[in-house]
């Protein structure tokens, strides 16, 4: 015997007790949805942008927080339209990490 | 009131409600029904107003939900308010958030009930290769009944009201990006 889902049972109980008892009823169909991200979690380096920085300073090395668009032309993977922004940090040798994530 | 008026009353009301045969009723004799009684009674009905309901405002909307290598879960509340679990992210960017909303309509001060869905299924949009997500633990800000699946409420002075539905996403490990859509039926009746 093919298996019905358990919500028509649900369904279907509470359609024959309504109409068993002669009671009115109406029903509506409701939209639902969700847009799914995909995650980028991406170390990459920036070490050019950080050795024209003049300061010798390490977080000054790298003052400005870069807002990206990624373009999901294969370069990085990741949700096209959505921006991103990175976050710095430079070592003594001006080798930088940058992490992207999601604003 | 004249017996005998009354009694033709009755024979005419026994007739014409079928009660009695026309040829059993030339059998009895007239005076053999006098001593017969009447009373009255009250009859009244009162016609309800039809219920109706209508999905109102966003929908069911879980907004944007960020992905990783764990599955997890995106809890929407009725109240519009989103928590997640397991390896589901939110960002800064929400996008669309809410719950759904219904308004329904019928007889003033009435108690009514709802019937939500077990499961529901959001697709990926034409053409995506996303897999399926499953809608389950759906909510309600009215009162939960013993079946967990029904709700009841009660519809105002002015004969309506309003509630908000919510549920809960269950996100694969490394969901495809991308739009997800579906419907869930709601079911509307008076108790």
């Amino acid at each position: 015997m093919k298996k019905r889902p358990l919500s028509a049972l649900c369904f279907g109980l509470m359609a024959s007790l309504t109409a068993a008892n002669g009671v009115q009823s109406t029903g509506v169909s409701a939209s639902a949805s969700a847009t799914i991200v995909v995650s980028t979690h991406v170390s990459t380096s920036v070490s050019a942008a950080c050795k024209e920085a003049k300061s010798g300073d390490p977080k000054e090395r790298c003052p400005e927080p870069v807002t990206l668009q990624v373009l999901n032309d294969g370069t990085l993977i990741g949700t096209q339209g959505v921006s991103l922004t990175v976050s710095r940090e430079a070592d003594a040798s001006n080798a930088a990490t940058a992490t992207l994530a999601y604003d | 009131m004249n017996h005998r008026f009354s009694t033709l009353k009755f024979l005419g009301l026994l007739l014409s409600t079928g009660l009695v045969s026309g040829s059993a009723m030339a059998q009895l004799s007239v005076g053999s029904l006098i001593g017969v009684v009447e009373a009255t009674a009250n009859a009244s009905v009162t016609i309800l107003n039809p219920l109706s309901i209508t999905a109102t405002g966003l929908g069911m909307s879980f907004g944007n939900v960020v992905t990783s290598s764990q599955p997890g879960t995106v809890v929407l509340a009725p109240t519009g308010t989103r928590t997640v679990t397991g390896g589901a992210g939110t960002m800064g960017q929400a996008g669309t958030v809410s719950a759904a909303s219904f308004d329904v309509t019928g007889q003033k001060n009435a108690t009514y009930s709802i019937a939500l869905p077990v499961l529901a299924t959001l697709n990926p949009q034409s053409g995506e290769t996303g897999l399926p997500m499953a809608v389950t633990a759906f909510t309600s800000t009215l009162t939960a009944t013993v079946l967990p699946i029904v709700w009841n409420g009660v519809l105002g002075t002015a004969g309506t009201a309003t509630f908000n539905v919510g549920g809960t996403l269950t996100v694969g490990l490394n969901q495809a990006a991308g739009l997800y859509t579906g419907t869930f039926p709601v079911l509307l009746a008076y108790n």
